[in-house]
């Protein structure tokens, strides 16, 4: 196996208990460390429980599923896995246990068993890379829905994982919350941190190198972003694309904005007024 | 008819160290087939408001009219006005409680003291109104899909026929069929004569859809009209949290650039308005 390979998947199915019909089924795909992949698609088309393969929380009923070169079957690794793919679910307020930020921030590290001062320098620099290091001391209520869905990341942070995985980690939070969580995880990504995202935030996808779109538990299409953005392959699979998007298509089309530029309202604006003053 | 907000202000845990004004001054106004959006970011008071339209809360200074009948607490006419104004909380399905959807839908015609066959059209023409068989009724709610209990908690309010109905984030959640699906449920409303009041952080879904757009900052009315005049109200200062859509951020950056394009939300508008632009700059 590839030393650079995170996830390696094949042909895996998962079905819940008393239920015939599988949630995802003949599901190979395989990620890299250091990737940012989206994962879009309806509801009910099996992305959180594709999530929850990623970190061991399910164990496929069909294939097979290596993290990191270990497959999430065995018993004997699932503690390891769980240490290295750690989850940020959608609703903060489900995720936090404890009464005070830093002690949020410490459960995991000492579930780990961990000697105190190493916990000590985990909680800070996980509450330091989150920005919450005002508020460790502050009880959890008192935080804002965003600053809530950051210390449920730092507690992922605490167990150092190599990946998180995200399940619609944005959707309860205002935009100035979203551009808090996702400022900590672009940073995070930057030094190396692997990130796999479900979301039904389009907008989301110019963070990641890499989209998944799951249609009706089948992986509908896997490829990196560019491939994304120059086709129309989200409307084809009857996703939203945002409408920056379309407007970048249209106007490379036109020879209106350079191939490198992102389709970002500010860096087309600003590509375009370059080119019309030429 | 209309429901009316006059200078409302809200204090919670007033004269108590916790006080924290919410609401300041607003007023707007909502008639019958008409469809308002309330946006703002967290904090801004919109749940706050929200829940003042039916009298679960009142202002600390202020009127709330709902069809000519002001609420205060402990009026004789409070439980007709919970009736004229449903409002649907966020996430309504958190809120499903009995065993059956029938039960689930039964339960607000049996509180209004509806009888039981009239109440039993009632629910066929929601169900009709949110494309839902007829055999849901028999399942237990729990065992229905997101969307599905999506639409039975919408239809558990819509099924008194209120004439105003006051939603809190109602799209959160949905992937986009289920929010364009929604987004046309309460069209048909609103053109069926509702009065439609939708709460949300989102102001690039509701751009197309509302008649008029209230912008809340801080608690207090930023903007109030039709969406051009936000936009245009909106356009140079930002209200806190808004963000705007792509379309209309682009063409704000290229108007700032010096370029005569128009204030537009639409796609083909800015690109038809970008090419006379860059026509004439040839010429």
């Amino acid at each position: 196996m590839a030393e650079d390979r995170i996830f390696s998947l094949r042909d895996i199915a998962f079905c819940y208990p008393g239920n015939d019909e599988p949630a995802i089924s003949g599901i190979t795909m395989d990620i890299n460390v250091g990737w940012w992949v989206t994962i879009v698609g309806d509801n009910g088309s099996g992305k959180s429980t594709l999530a929850k393969i990623l970190n061991a929380l399910l164990i496929p009923t069909r294939g097979v599923c290596y993290v990191l070169g270990r497959d999430t079957l065995d018993p004997a690794v699932q503690w390891d896995i769980r240490k290295d793919v750690c989850m940020v679910f959608q609703n903060p307020e489900n995720q936090i246990v404890a009464s005070v930020v830093e002690e949020e921030v410490a459960f995991g590290p000492e579930n780990l068993g961990l000697p105190s001062e190493d916990i000590a320098m985990r909680v800070r620099w996980a509450l330091g890379v989150t920005g919450l290091s005002e508020f460790a001391k502050k009880p959890t209520y008192a935080l804002s829905g965003g600053q809530k869905q950051r210390l449920a990341l730092a507690g992922a942070l605490a167990m150092r994982p190599k990946c998180i995985v995200l399940d619609e980690a944005t959707s309860m939070l205002d935009p100035e919350g979203r551009r808090e969580l996702t400022g900590v995880l672009k940073r995070l990504h930057e030094e190396g941190m692997t990130v796999v995202s479900i979301t039904h935030r389009t907008e989301e996808l110019l963070l990641s190198d890499h989209v998944a779109v799951l249609s009706r538990g089948k992986l509908a299409f896997y490829g990196d972003l560019n491939e994304v953005l120059s086709g129309s392959t989200l409307s084809k699979l009857g996703i939203r694309e945002p409408s920056s998007f379309r407007l970048w298509r249209e106007l490379k089309g036109r020879g209106l904005i350079d191939d490198r530029v992102l389709p970002r309202a500010e860096d087309m604006a600003e590509n375009l007024v370059e080119k019309i003053c030429l | 008819m209309s429901l009316e907000v006059c200078s409302v202000s809200f204090i919670y845990h007033k004269d108590t160290p916790l006080e924290t004004k919410s609401l300041s001054d607003v007023s707007f106004r909502v008639e019958p087939g008409e469809w308002v959006a309330v946006v703002g970011h967290t904090g801004s008071g919109k749940t706050t408001l929200a829940q003042m339209l039916n009298g679960l809360i009142f202002p600390s200074s202020g009127e709330v009219i709902v069809d000519g009948l002001k609420l205060y607490p402990k009026a004789p006419h409070l439980k007709s006005v919970r009736r004229k104004v449903g409002l649907v909380f966020q996430y309504p399905e958190h809120q499903l409680f009995a065993e059956t959807v029938l039960e689930e839908l039964m339960y607000a015609p049996r509180n209004f003291a509806i009888p039981e066959d009239e109440a039993m059209e009632k629910i066929k023409r929601v169900l009709k109104a949110f494309e839902l068989d007829e055999g849901i009724l028999s399942k237990n709610p729990f065992e229905l899909s997101g969307g599905q209990k999506r639409k039975v908690a919408l239809a558990s309010i819509v099924v008194t026929e209120p004439h105003y109905l006051v939603l809190d984030e109602p799209t959160a959640g949905l992937d986009w069929k289920g929010q364009e699906a929604l987004l046309s449920m309460l069209r048909t409303f609103r053109d069926n004569g509702t009065g439609v009041i939708q709460i949300t952080h989102d102001i690039e879904m509701v751009l197309d859809h509302c008649d008029r757009l209230l912008v809340l900052e801080e608690g207090r009315r930023r903007s109030w009209g039709p969406p051009a005049h936000v936009v245009e109200e909106l356009a140079d200062h930002p209200a806190k949290g808004l963000v705007l859509p792509d379309v209309l951020e682009m063409a704000l950056r290229l108007r700032r650039a010096g370029l005569n394009v128009s204030l537009t939300w639409s796609e083909e508008r800015l690109i038809r308005d970008i090419e006379k632009e860059v026509s004439s700059c040839l010429s």
